[in-house]
């Protein structure tokens, strides 16, 4: 039997016609010479699930392009960023690099969400588009090719440091307690800590597996003082972070936390007192004695500016377009194209820039960011500078102030 | 292991907490409400922005205000959506599914506005709402919110099912479950009585709203999720309609979880505590302790 088409078809037929016409718009090529103007495209996650960090991501990057332009440009020309939400949302963040791909853009940035960025790399490289990606900390976005960058240091390479310095406050044990649904907490509960604390002699009393929509965390935390470590890790995420760390000084544990900078950012705030004496590495932290200056005068021109304090979140994004600004100042009054622009980056990349996270930021060959890192430690209200840090968190970092 | 019995004992009483509004709305008057996780969450947003925008205020009042906001969402909810379902439904199973799918638009609706009020970051109420006490007995350490949380699911237990077994309106509620034409009849007015029944169910999801994030520390926006499900496991093991049942099994199952989490981990615990829901159904599908419609709670 026929069916009637209805609306269906038509609006099908609409949808195939506009994604074909999408398709054959003409854009930017990776030869095509910026003017006076380089543009940058900012896909940000503005709404949903990453709106907390996304929002100072975007700020980041748009203060450091109004800073740029106040000193009246770079090589004679001004930078124009247009901020593109993408919901959080993988499928509209590919949608909005595609289209990013396709306008007269230089580059594009993203920050945030790993399986964004994973998705959204392989598009830069395939068209060309120099992409400087933030945060993301999974494997692989760089891998994809010579166009994709990012701008932080693997989380985990900071690790060995946190625990040599609890390790010197008296540290002998230790107990994890992760979110056995994420990939990166498995890696770091099951392998990377595990590893670092026996180069360490540091004894694991327990490894205890919990999921991120637990609730309750009274059994995993009783279990955990009756091993009586030193210390606990904290590899939980989102109101896991609160509700465990309740959980464990409910149950009798008083010692030290330490975790990922997932407990960065307000992650703490929730937990208030309970969380005092919590851990955990951070690129950047709003802090008057950050261990290297370029942060502290980068946070002492954001407050003057806006009358805010900026969050490793907004440090992030002012690096993001730092990196961009230094490979400009590389091409001078050169033509700036894509393919100009990624040479240019991979020059700064081997040389380094001065950065709010570091001074120098440099590249390794995989094309992610060295920074020095800061141990923070959490006094109930504010992010401080752990005490006893000597030197950069990141081993091997060499840079001329960290 | 004495600890780990306290500890099922006060994650009992949060199962318990919750999955009582729902046995009311779905046991007792049959509207299977999937917005109920979500009017919960909706207890712990009123709870948090009364104390981030008034000092001091006592945590009765908080319960009590979250439990008036609570109710009367889903009186809302009942008026303008589920009873004009009714209305336009053919029959009995069209209604039922009509509303399964309103309530889970319901509960979309009301998760997106808890989560852009809260930014999408978890949100605490302030430890003055109620200072933290532990008292050692033993090997044993217990807080007085574990108390608080204990003795209110079983005070509001008793009130439910004395409530609903005893009282003029509990007895006209199980009728208009039963047969609500006969009822109707009978001079009993349904659609207030429902009104009624879905505040109650509300004020009972926003009370453990509240309770739950004083007792954990902190709420986010999808917390009601997994509570949703766990209270649909409490409700199938104890037999659709059996508060008594309900309040039982949500000890049982808390006790099982956190014995099998404990000596098996988190994974396994899920699994074994899902698991022994396959078995009930495939063994005893009404439940354990189910009873005919008309004799409910």
């Amino acid at each position: 039997m026929n069916r009637p088409l209805g609306t269906a078809a038509p609006l099908a037929a609409l949808v195939l016609a506009g994604s074909l016409l999408a398709g054959c718009a003409g854009g930017s090529n990776s030869d095509e010479a910026a003017g006076d103007v380089v543009r940058i495209t900012y896909i940000a996650d503005l709404t949903g699930p990453g709106a907390f960090y996304g929002e100072d991501w975007a700020a980041g990057a748009e203060y450091a392009v109004d800073e740029i332009n106040d000193a009246g440009g770079i090589g004679g020309r001004t930078l124009e960023i247009d901020v593109v939400d993408s919901a959080s949302d993988q499928a509209a963040a590919v949608g909005a690099m595609n289209s990013a791909a396709r306008s007269d853009s230089s580059v594009v940035m993203y920050a945030l969400l790993s399986q964004n960025a994973l998705a959204m790399a392989p598009v830069a490289q395939r068209e060309e588009v120099p992409f400087i990606v933030g945060q993301s900390s999974v494997d692989g976005v760089t891998d994809v090719g010579d166009f994709v960058y990012r701008t932080s240091t693997s989380e985990g390479d900071y690790y060995g440091a946190m625990l040599r310095n609890l390790q010197e406050q008296g540290v002998e044990s230790t107990a994890i307690l992760y979110a056995g649904d994420n990939p990166t907490a498995v890696t770091n509960a099951t392998e990377r800590i595990p590893a670092i604390a026996e180069e360490l002699g540091i004894e694991v009393t327990d490894t205890i597996e919990v999921r991120t929509a637990d609730t309750d965390y009274s059994q995993p935390a009783s279990r955990i003082v009756e091993g009586s470590p030193d210390a606990v890790a904290n590899l939980t995420f989102g109101p896991a972070v609160t509700t465990s760390i309740q959980a464990l000084r409910s149950a009798g544990y008083d010692g030290p936390l330490y975790g990922t900078s997932a407990l960065g950012s307000g992650a703490l705030t929730p937990a208030g007192d309970a969380a005092v004496d919590t851990y955990y590495p951070s690129a950047f932290i709003p802090a008057a004695d950050l261990p290297w200056a370029s942060g502290v005068a980068f946070l002492e021109e954001y407050e003057a500016a806006t009358g805010d304090q900026p969050s490793f979140s907004t440090a992030g994004g002012h690096d993001q377009v730092a990196f961009l600004a230094a490979a400009l100042e590389s091409i001078g009054e050169g033509e700036v194209t894509r393919n100009s622009l990624k040479d240019a980056l991979a020059v700064v990349a081997a040389d380094g820039f001065v950065g709010a996270t570091g001074d120098p930021i440099r590249f390794g060959e995989d094309r992610i960011a060295d920074t020095p890192g800061v141990l923070v430690r959490w006094d109930g209200t504010t992010e401080t500078v752990a005490p006893g840090q000597q030197g950069p968190l990141l081993d091997g970092y060499t840079g001329n102030d960290g | 292991m004495l600890q780990q019995l306290v500890n099922a004992g006060a994650l009992g009483s949060i199962y318990t907490l919750f999955a009582l509004g729902l046995t009311l709305s779905w046991g007792i008057v049959n509207i299977l409400n999937l917005a109920h996780g979500a009017i919960f969450t909706a207890g712990t947003v009123v709870a948090y922005l009364l104390t981030r925008d008034l000092d001091g205020l006592p945590l009765p009042v908080v319960v009590l205000a979250a439990a008036a906001v609570c109710a009367l969402i889903s009186m809302l909810i009942e008026a303008l959506v589920f009873e004009q379902i009714r209305k336009r439904s053919r029959n009995e199973l069209d209604t039922e599914m009509r509303t399964l799918i309103a309530s889970v638009a319901a509960a979309a609706m009301l998760v997106t506005v808890a989560a852009v009020v809260s930014h999408h970051q978890p949100y605490a109420l302030p430890g003055s709402l109620m200072e933290r006490v532990t008292w050692e007995v033993g090997p044993v350490r217990i807080t007085n919110v574990q108390v608080v949380v204990l003795v209110s699911a079983l005070v509001l237990a008793a009130a439910l099912t004395l409530f609903v077994q005893r009282s003029k309106y509990g007895r006209a509620l199980r009728a208009i479950a039963f047969d609500r034409t006969a009822a109707g009849l009978s001079g009993v007015s349904a659609r207030s009585l429902q009104l009624a029944a879905m505040g109650l169910s509300g004020a009972l999801a926003g009370t453990a709203g509240v309770l739950l994030a004083v007792y954990l520390g902190a709420a986010d926006a999808h917390m009601g999720d997994a509570y949703l499900l766990k209270a649909f496991a409490i409700i199938i093991l104890a037999g659709v309609g059996s508060l008594g049942g309900t309040v039982a099994f949500a000890y049982v199952l808390a006790v099982v979880e956190t014995l099998v989490g404990y000596w098996a981990g988190a994974d396994l615990r899920d699994a074994v505590a899902f698991g022994l829901i396959i078995v009930v159904l495939l063994v005893r599908p009404q439940g354990f302790t189910a009873r005919g419609g008309w004799q409910r709670a």
